[in-house]
């Protein structure tokens, strides 16, 4: 076995997508919109269609009877780079609830998700309260036109307050991912007086829900989903979540409990948190890849919130209000994922690709590689006898991993174990520092579990030889799951080692 | 061809009184109890029936309530005998905008081993109409002398075909299943201007009393049309069957005799699928006293071979809860 190593392939810390501001896109006091809006397009959220993207929006007209606002569910459609307005609709999509409804005083937003011909309209309804100012519940209504008009699939909520979730139960965003709809959304947490005299305040928080159909649902959460920033008091709103690159990203916008409409440092800014499991989430708000202006004349200098990201014929969008909570209108930014361009791939590559690839990175390994060994030799021997997952971009091999692995017990077989040897991980220079080794082993892990997975394999057993001098490599494979077996003057040894799974679990087969 | 004939059978309560005037109290419980006794549920306890029930104190100067939970005890031998009456309610009011921060009522009670698990609606305040409710747990490991709550929010969601007032639980296990049957609030309907609640009786099923599986649709048929509000199902298994006693009232105008609350009668041979028999109910308003204009809310619970009914009087119980007891057997 070879124990050769690339050093520095690692990254700690995998980027986010990074997000080049296009400024305000749509003002409703410039188009005719239902009962003479002139002001308010809150939380827009788009829904790809074949010709345009539609964007639905909420504003408001003031309820008569008591001075308060009702908001209402209204769209814009714009061209495919969402550089030009091709209209706006002529009344709200969807009427007004019933007395006494979750939803009779308005729907505050509505977040649509295509389903062959139809949409489904997640609604946010909300009804007023007397010693708090509202409650709210997530409803369902179904547009059969293209998002033209909704239809309730009934006169209650589709997700409402449980034991733990005790109220404020709103903000859905839904995708089908894995064969199952997952649904964010956030509920509240008792409201509180902040100060004496003044009127109570909301907390709430993001949290998960699956469903087989998209209609019932159930929730998953054993704990918090998304860890504070600001303390427990901190509110969370509006998740929105996008599957780039093997991972979820999930923005959201977040805010202090109590004096945050006038108060910058406590108003609404973005948040990001990730996950490659749906489950464990990861708070990173430096990964945001998006600020509040600091041009204290822009629209968004003060405030930032109520984020839908969506994909349209390729491209990543950002949508979001500024000041004043969407009062003028909202904006765009446009994304730019590091990695988006980079496919991983499994015994794909030729012998003439790895010895290419593998001169490429000749000087970084922290001894050369071919002062070590024959390059194009090695590079045929791990063509025919090892795994190789493979990094490309277009048609260039730019990082490669490559595994001698064991699917049988033949080495141990009373413990049952099977030993798996990880010969070379290796990146391109220019390539680095985008998560490219983390993706090529958790590649790696599932490919693993997969051909492990019914054999009589119980333990699965993976070891590498690494530099010392590769603190940010160790630092990966700690990560992963690697601890360190043998230190000596030049190399550690690593290992991992996991209890392989009885039976084939639906979710391997998914992703496999 | 004799069990169809007993099964038409109408009964013959025999009533024993009322056992409880709340009024009786309003001086020394000002603050929680100065009148309404409502939804009687009862715990046997070997010498002494343990009545859970709630009740008000006087409204605010906008006319509004709120409810709170608490018990009394009667004497097994003799219900209409109080021995002792709680001096607090024994469950909290919810905190700011929780469901119930503004009322506990009713509850209804089961032993679980050394624990007693309480069911309760819970009441807040809306804008367009009065109130809305749902229903939330709490547990007691004194004999319910007080109840902590598992949760601040409600066990039982609203969903699309349960939109609101949810409401009236009667906690039941069977078969080592637990039955809640309980109402839904289907439509407010304007009555002369007034907001009014039609609801129905619904049932969920669970194997925890916490995650709970609706069965999603009314078991109980509508006898005074589609906005008949029902309640108060409760559900007592005798004889081979169960037997449901409930009551209903009109959808409009119901604040009087004509459209008031009466007692409903259902029977069902699985917990499940009921057949409605209200002429069998059995239990009238009297000619005069503390029931003569309703009698509502029934309560059935069947001790030492005798099958009581506890059950609310005039103005849904504003005089307090009486007593009757069955002729022969449900």
């Amino acid at each position: 076995m070879s124990v050769l190593h690339a050093s520095s392939s690692a990254t700690q810390t995998a980027v986010g997508i990074r997000w080049e501001k296009r400024g305000l896109i749509f003002r409703p006091s410039d188009h005719a919109l239902p009962f003479d809006h002139c002001e308010f397009a809150q939380s827009p959220q788009a829904v790809s269609l074949d010709d345009r993207v539609r964007i639905f929006f909420s504003t408001r007209t003031r309820d008569s009877s008591v001075g308060k606002f009702v908001s209402h569910i209204c769209y814009v459609d714009f061209d495919h780079d969402l550089q030009r307005v091709l209209g706006v609709s002529k009344q709200p999509v969807i009427d007004q609830g019933g007395l006494g409804c979750f939803d009779e005083h308005g729907i505050f937003p509505l977040s649509p998700l295509r389903m062959g011909d139809q949409i489904y309209g997640y609604t946010c309804g909300w009804s007023r309260r007397v010693s708090v100012s509202v409650e709210t519940g997530i409803g369902l209504a179904i547009s059969e036109n293209n998002g033209r008009s909704f239809r309730r699939i009934g006169t209650g909520p589709i997700l409402s307050a449980t034991l733990n979730e005790p109220c404020l139960v709103g903000d859905a965003f839904v995708l089908h991912c894995e064969g199952k709809f997952v649904m964010w959304y956030i509920y509240g947490r008792p409201w509180q007086r902040f100060s004496a005299g003044a009127p109570p305040d909301r907390i709430y928080k993001i949290a998960m829900a699956t469903s087989d159909d998209g209609i019932r649902w159930t929730k998953r959460n054993e704990q918090p989903l998304v860890e504070d920033m600001l303390g427990p008091t901190e509110c969370q709103a509006l998740p929105t979540v996008m599957q780039v690159g093997g991972r979820y990203h999930l923005y959201f916008c977040f805010r202090h409990a109590s004096d945050f409409r006038d108060h910058p440092d406590r108003g609404y800014r973005l948040g990001y948190a990730w996950s490659e499991n749906l489950t464990q989430w990861h708070r990173n708000d430096a990964a945001v890849g998006i600020q509040r202006s600091e041009e204290t004349t822009a629209w968004d200098c003060q405030m930032m919130c109520y984020p839908n990201v969506f994909q349209h014929r390729g491209r990543t969008f950002l949508l979001y209000n500024g000041n004043h909570f969407g009062r003028e209108g909202f904006g765009v930014a446009v994304g730019t994922m590091e990695g988006s361009d980079i496919v991983i791939r499994v015994n794909e590559a030729s012998q003439q690709a790895i010895a290419s690839h593998l001169n490429a990175c000749d000087q970084d390994f922290s001894t050369r590689l071919s002062e070590r060994v024959d390059v194009s030799a090695y590079a045929k021997k791990l063509n025919e006898q090892a795994t190789t997952i493979e990094a490309w971009r277009g048609d260039r091999l730019i990082g490669l991993l490559a595994a001698y692995v064991e699917t049988q017990t033949l080495e141990s077989p009373i413990s049952r174990t099977a030993k798996s040897f990880i010969s070379n991980v290796s990146v391109l220079r220019e390539s680095r520092r985008r998560g490219v080794a983390k993706r090529l082993m958790a590649r790696l892990l599932r490919e693993l579990d997969r051909r492990l997975a019914g054999s009589d394999v119980q333990t699965c057993e993976i070891e590498l030889e690494v530099a010392r001098d590769s603190p940010s490599a160790l630092g990966l494979y700690a990560q992963c799951g690697f601890h360190v077996i043998d230190d000596n003057q030049t190399t550690i040894r690593m290992r991992r080692s996991t209890q392989v799974a009885p039976s084939v679990s639906d979710h391997n087969t998914k992703r496999s | 061809m004799i069990a169809a004939q007993t099964s038409r059978r109408r009964y013959q309560w025999r009533k024993l009184g009322r056992v409880f005037d709340p009024t009786d109290y309003a001086q020394r419980h000002e603050s929680w109890m100065s009148e309404f006794a409502q939804a009687p549920s009862v715990i046997v306890f070997d010498d002494y029936l343990r009545v859970f029930f709630s009740c008000r104190p006087k409204p605010d100067p906008r006319g509004q309530y709120k409810s709170y939970c608490t018990y009394l005890d009667v004497d097994r031998e003799d219900p209409t005998r109080v021995i002792r009456v709680a001096d607090h309610p024994i469950l909290p009011l919810g905190e700011l905008g929780m469901f119930d921060e503004f009322g506990t009522y009713p509850i209804s009670v089961i032993r679980l081993g050394n624990t007693l698990r309480g069911y309760y609606a819970g009441w807040t305040r809306c804008e367009s109409v009065p109130f809305n409710t749902a229903i939330g747990v709490a547990e007691s490991s004194d004999k319910g002398t007080s109840f902590e709550k598992l949760g601040p929010g409600p066990v039982i969601p609203y969903t699309v075909d349960e939109p609101f007032v949810i409401s009236g639980p009667k906690i039941r296990s069977f078969n080592g299943r637990f039955y809640l049957y309980y109402i839904a609030g289907r439509q407010w309907i304007l009555d002369r201007g007034r907001p009014e609640p039609v609801y129905k009786i619904r049932l969920a099923t669970s194997d925890d009393g916490l995650n709970w599986e609706k069965l999603g649709r009314d078991l109980i048929a509508d006898q005074r049309g589609t906005e008949e509000a029902q309640a108060s199902p409760d559900v007592v298994y005798s004889g081979g069957r169960y037997h449901m006693f409930f009551c209903h009232r009109s959808g409009r105008d119901y604040r009087n005799q004509t459209g008031g609350y009466r007692i409903g009668y259902a029977w069902s041979e699985d917990a499940i699928r009921w057949h409605r028999d209200d002429r069998r109910a059995g239990l009238e308003t009297s000619d005069a006293g503390w029931d003569h204009q309703m009698v509502s809310y029934p309560h059935v619970v069947i001790v030492d071979g005798k099958t009581y009914l506890f059950y609310l009087g005039n103005d849904v119980g504003k005089q307090g809860f009486g007593v009757a007891e069955l002729e022969g057997e449900l």
